[in-house]
C-alpha cells in the first residue's frame, strides 16, 4: 500500500505542477497467481504483477480521462498530459464534475495472505473427486486463481478511499458424457475468501455437475406451449441483469429509451420482487464500495415491493437530467428470498422447464427476448423430468416480472451476488 | 511504437526448456457521444513484459508491468520457477515441441497515434450528419473505439518478430419508435484495420453507410415478428462469418477439441453440404490483406491459414505447439494474448466461408416463404455445435421478394447439421472485424462469409 500512497502523491504533485485543480484519480497494484487445469491436468502456473494508474482532469467544464500502467516519473507525466490533451479537446458540459468531499476511509475485503499450497491441493482434490465419484463428467478445464489488490482513490474535494482486498476464484468447465454421447458445457464459477469447504461440497457447483449428468437422458419437446420458467440463480441474474441494461441504467434514462423512465415510484412488477443493491453485504466477497464518481457506496433499492425505487445514475447524468446520483455505479445485487422452497415451487408447475442458463439475443428495448433454454429440464405435473435440447423459449422481461410464480427460499451465493431460484409464467416454449 | 529492449535477453532462456518472450503495449482509445453529450473521453496504455517457459509438458508464465531490462529479468526466472513448480508437483512428462524453422518476421505496419481532437471532431461530424439527415430516430449514440497491439517477441526455437495489429472503428446507434411506442435499434460499424488516419481521414465516405442505416431502422420501426419454427432462410455474410466463428470455430479449435468438442470424432467426415468451405485466414484471404492480418503468433510460429472445412468435409483444426505436437501436424498459429499479461491460447484470427457461384438476386427469388436475415448483435455457441445468434435485422420473403422488416428475433440450430441443408452460396463475401471474442480474454477477430441459403430454427415473438 505504501507505494501506491506513494504514486497517488506524485500525481497530486504532477497535477498541481501542471494548474489543474479540479481532478480525481485512482491507482491499484494487482497481482495474481493462477493454476490452470487443460482436461484434468495441470498445465500452466501463470503470476502477473500489474498497475493501473488512471487520472480524470477537468478545465473548466471540460473533462478528460486517460489510464496506464507505466508508474514511472515520465509514464505518470504523460498520462497527466494525455489527460490534460483530452479535457481540452472536449466540449463545455456543466454537468460534468466530481463528488462532493466524502473524507478518507479504508476498505478491507477478503484475506490478504494467499495459501497457494491449500489452492493447488483443493484443485487436486477436486480433480480427483470428480474423476471418482462422478465419471459420467469430462472435465476441460480449470482456472483457479488467487487475486490481490491495493488501491487508493483521491478527488481534489479531499475525498481519499483505500482498499486492500485479496481473494480465490475457482472456475470448472466440464460437460456430461457417457461415451457416446456429450452433454453441452457447463461450468461451475465462484469467488472466495477462504478454502474451508471443497469446492466439489459446495452446493451450487455440486448442483452443476450433477445437471450436466443428468442432462445424458433427454427427453424430446416437439410441441410449442405456454408455461412457466423456474430460473436457476445464476440464469436469475441474467434476467435481472437485462431490467438494469434496458429499464434502470443511465444511458437508457440519457436517452430516453428506457420504458419506465417516468414510473419512479409506481409499481413496475410483481409486489415480491425486491432488488437491491448492498455492497456490505457479509455474503459478497467482492463488490464496489464506492463510485466512479467519488461517493461512498450505500445500500441502494433499486425495486421495492415490485415498486421502481432508482434508477442507476452516475453524477453526470444525474446533473443531465435533474436528478440525483445513485450512491452505487456497479450494483452488488442481493434479491430478497421468498418464503418456498425450489422443490414446493417446481411440485406447483403444471408444465415448464427449469432452466440452468439462457442464450439468447440481447432483449429489445421492449424488453421481449427470445434465445435458447441451455443446461434445462422439462417439468411436468410437478416433477422434473429429462432434460431438452435446441428448446427456444421467449417473452417480456417485465412481462413474465409480472406474472411471477414464486421466489424461493433458497439463495445462492457465489462472491458476487445472493439470488434465489425465481420462477415466472406465460413464456412460449417451443421444441424443434 | 516499441523500443525494442529485448534482443539482448535470448542468452538468459534457461537451458533445457522453450522459452517465449514478448514485450507488448495495447493502446485505447475512446469517445462516445450519447445524444450528443459527449459522456466518454478516455485514452490509455498498457505495456510489459512476459515470459513462457515449456518444460516437460507443463508451462510456467509470468508478466510483469516493467517493461525495461530489469523487468525482463525478472518474468525470465519467473516464469522458470513457474515451470519448475508444476514439474515438481503436477508432472507431465512430455517431451519438447517439434521444431517448425527459426527466421525474423519484419514489422507488418506502423501505429500512428493521433490526437483525441481530432476523433472528437470525426464524431462530431458524424453526429451532426445523423441529426440533419435521420429526422425521425428517438436516440442516438456514436461511439469511437481504437484498439492496437504492439508486440516484440523473441524465442528459444522458432520464429523472432516485432508485429502489430492497429484498428479502429466509429459505431453509429440509432433507435426509433414503433406506432406502438415500442423502441427498436439498430448499429453500424465504421472502419477497419490501421490508425485512425487510415479510416477516417475523411468520414463523408460513410456517409452513404449512415443512410443505409437510417434505412434499415426506418423498415425495422415498421417491422413484425417472425413467424416461430423451421425455416427457410437466407443468412447475410455478417450471419454466415457468425456462424463460421461461433458455431463451427470454436469447436474446431484443437484445445476445445481436446475437451470434447462435436468436431473431435468428425474429423474427415461430412459436417456440411459440398458448397461448404470454411477456412481461418492468417493474413491474405481472396488475394487480398485479411481484415485483421496476423502474421506472427505468441508462440512464434509463422501464421499460416487453417482450412477446417473442404467441400462439406472437416478437414482439420486450429493448433497451438501442444495440441499440433499431440495431433502430428504443424501448428497454424493461432496462440495469440490479448494483454502482456495473457497467456497465449488458441483463437480464430478471420474466419470465413468461401464463396460460391450464386447470385443473391436469384437467391431471394428462390424462397417462397422465408427470411433474409442480415444483422446480428451477439451469439454464443457450445461444444455440441449448438448456436443461438441473435437478429437485430432481416426481411420476410415472400413469394421470391423481400416483404416486411423483421423485430429482434433469434435463429439456433446444431452446425453440423445446419450447415448440411446449405443449398445454394453467394459469389460475395462479407467481414466484420470489429468485434472481440472471450474465451478467458478477449481477442479481436474477423469473421465474414457470403450469403447463404439453408434452414433453420427461428423464434417468434
Amino acid at each position: 500500500m505504501n507505494k501506491i500512497i506513494e504514486i497517488s502523491n506524485k500525481i497530486d504533485s504532477l497535477l498541481e505542477k501542471k494548474g489543474v485543480s479540479k481532478y480525481s484519480h485512482y491507482v491499484e497494484r494487482r497481482e495474481k497467481r493462477e493454476f490452470n487445469l487443460d482436461g484434468d491436468e495441470f498445465s500452466l502456473f501463470r503470476t502477473t504483477f500489474d498497475y493501473n494508474a488512471s487520472v480524470t482532469e477537468f478545465l473548466g467544464t471540460k473533462q478528460g480521462s486517460a489510464s496506464g500502467n507505466d508508474i514511472s516519473e515520465e509514464g505518470l507525466t504523460a498520462l497527466i498530459d494525455s489527460a490534460y490533451l483530452s479535457a481540452e479537446s472536449a466540449e463545455e458540459d456543466p454537468a460534468k464534475d466530481i463528488a462532493p468531499g466524502q473524507g478518507a476511509e479504508e476498505f478491507l475485503e477478503g484475506v490478504l495472505e494467499p495459501d497457494m499450497d491449500k489452492l493447488f491441493k483443493r484443485v487436486e482434490e477436486f480433480r480427483d473427486t470428480l474423476n471418482e465419484k462422478y465419471p459420467k463428467i469430462k472435465l476441460f478445464s480449470i482456472v483457479a486463481s488467487y487475486n490481490r489488490a491495493d488501491s487508493v482513490y483521491r478527488n481534489a474535494n479531499k475525498t481519499e478511499f483505500r482498499e486492500k482486498s485479496g481473494y480465490y476464484v475457482f472456475s470448472a468447465t466440464f460437460a456430461g458424457n457417457d461415451g457416446t454421447k456429450t452433454t453441452g458445457m457447463n461450468g461451475a464459477y465462484g469467488i472466495f475468501k477462504d478454502l474451508n469447504t471443497p469446492f466439489i461440497e459446495i452446493p451450487y457447483i455440486k448442483d452443476e455437475i450433477e445437471t450436466s449428468v443428468a442432462q445424458l437422458t433427454e427427453v424430446s419437446l416437439p410441441d410449442k406451449f405456454e408455461g412457466v420458467l423456474v430460473l436457476k440463480p445464476g440464469c436469475a441474474l441474467d434476467f435481472v441483469s437485462s431490467i438494469f441494461g434496458n429499464y434502470i441504467s443511465g444511458a437508457v434514462i440519457l436517452d430516453g429509451t428506457s420504458q419506465w423512465k417516468d414510473k419512479l415510484n409506481e409499481k413496475v412488477v410483481d409486489e415480491r420482487v425486491n432488488i437491491v443493491s448492498d455492497p456490505f453485504d457479509e455474503r459478497l466477497v467482492v463488490s464496489k464500495k464506492y463510485t466512479n464518481d467519488g461517493f461512498k457506496a450505500e445500500k441502494v433499492p433499486f425495486v421495492e415491493k415490485g415498486v421502481l425505487k432508482n434508477f442507476l445514475l452516475n453524477l453526470y447524468i444525474a446533473n443531465k437530467i435533474g436528478s440525483k446520483p445513485t450512491m452505487c455505479d456497479s450494483p452488488a445485487l442481493v434479491i430478497e428470498p421468498g418464503t418456498k422452497s425450489v422443490d414446493d415451487i417446481i411440485k406447483s408447475v403444471k408444465k415448464g422447464l427449469l432452466v440452468g442458463s439462457f442464450s439468447g439475443g440481447q432483449p429489445g428495448a421492449n424488453g421481449e427476448f427470445s434465445g435458447v433454454a441451455k443446461n434445462s429440464f422439462l417439468i411436468e405435473n410437478g416433477e422434473v423430468k429429462g432434460a431438452v435440447s435446441e428448446t427456444m423459449i421467449s417473452g417480456n422481461l417485465v412481462g413474465c416480472l409480472n406474472k411471477l410464480v414464486d421466489i424461493s427460499k433458497e439463495t445462492e451465493a457465489a462472491g458476487y451476488a445472493v439470488l434465489p431460484y425465481m420462477a415466472v409464467d406465460g413464456i412460449t416454449i417451443s421444441g424443434k | 511504437m516499441l523500443e525494442d529492449i529485448l534482443s539482448g535477453k535470448k542468452k538468459l532462456f534457461a537451458d533445457g526448456v522453450q522459452t517465449v518472450l514478448r514485450g507488448q503495449e495495447n493502446r485505447n482509445r475512446r469517445v462516445v457521444f450519447l445524444k450528443g453529450n459527449m459522456v466518454s473521453n478516455s485514452r490509455s496504455e498498457t505495456r510489459g513484459i512476459s515470459a513462457l517457459v515449456t518444460s516437460h509438458g507443463v508451462q510456467g508464465f509470468a508478466s510483469i508491468a516493467d517493461y525495461s531490462s530489469n523487468g525482463a529479468d525478472t518474468v525470465l526466472k519467473s516464469a522458470t520457477e513457474n515451470a519448475l513448480f508444476l514439474n515438481t508437483h503436477a508432472p507431465r512428462n512430455k517431451g519438447a515441441f517439434p521444431g517448425y524453422g527459426t527466421g525474423v518476421i519484419p514489422l507488418n505496419r506502423n501505429i500512428v497515434d493521433f490526437e483525441q481532437k481530432r476523433i472528437i471532431e470525426a464524431c462530431k461530424t458524424i453526429d451532426d450528419y445523423v441529426v440533419k439527415n435521420c429526422p425521425n430516430i428517438v436516440s442516438r449514440t456514436v461511439v469511437y473505439t481504437e484498439d492496437s497491439q504492439d508486440k516484440i517477441i523473441y524465442t528459444s526455437d522458432a520464429f523472432d518478430g516485432h508485429v502489430t495489429n492497429p484498428r479502429c472503428y466509429i459505431y453509429v446507434m440509432m433507435s426509433a419508435e414503433t406506432k406502438d411506442g415500442v423502441p427498436v435499434e439498430l448499429f453500424k460499424a465504421l472502419g477497419g484495420a490501421g490508425s485512425f488516419e487510415d479510416n477516417f481521414k475523411d468520414v463523408s465516405k460513410y456517409y452513404s453507410d449512415i443512410d443505409e442505416l437510417y434505412k434499415r431502422v426506418m423498415d425495422k420501426k415498421e417491422g413484425v415478428y417472425a413467424d416461430a419454427g423451421y425455416k427457410t432462410v437466407i443468412l447475410g455474410g455478417m450471419l454466415a462469418g457468425m456462424l463460421s466463428h461461433e458455431a463451427v470455430g470454436h469447436t474446431v479449435e484443437a484445445d476445445l477439441v481436446r475437451g470434447g468438442s462435436v468436431a473431435g470424432p468428425s474429423l474427415d467426415k461430412r459436417v456440411a453440404s459440398d458448397l461448404v468451405t470454411l477456412v481461418d485466414y492468417a493474413h491474405t484471404a481472396f488475394g487480398e490483406t485479411a481484415p485483421l492480418p496476423i502474421y506472427l503468433d505468441d508462440e512464434g510460429i509463422k501464421a499460416v491459414d487453417a482450412v477446417l472445412i473442404k467441400d462439406g468435409f472437416l478437414r482439420g483444426y486450429m493448433h497451438n505447439r501442444d495440441t499440433a505436437r499431440d495431433h502430428g501436424v504443424t501448428p497454424t498459429g493461432n496462440a495469440r494474448g490479448w494483454q502482456f499479461s495473457d497467456e497465449p491460447l488458441i483463437r480464430m484470427r478471420n474466419t470465413a466461408i468461401t464463396p460460391g457461384k450464386d447470385k443473391l438476386e436469384d437467391m431471394i427469388a428462390s424462397v417462397d416463404d422465408g427470411y433474409y436475415l442480415l444483422e446480428s448483435g451477439n451469439g454464443q455457441a457450445d461444444l455440441t455445435g449448438e448456436f443461438m445468434f441473435g437478429i437485430t435485422m432481416g426481411y420476410e420473403i415472400k413469394n421470391g421478394k423481400l416483404g416486411k422488416a423483421l423485430l429482434d428475433t433469434t435463429v439456433s440450430g446444431i452446425a453440423f447439421e445446419m450447415l448440411k441443408t446449405v443449398d445454394m452460396v453467394s459469389d460475395k463475401v462479407i467481414w466484420s472485424s470489429s468485434g472481440f471474442c472471450g474465451k478467458k480474454q478477449m481477442i479481436p477477430v474477423s469473421m465474414g462469409g457470403p450469403e447463404l441459403r439453408c434452414k433453420i430454427m427461428i423464434g417468434g415473438r
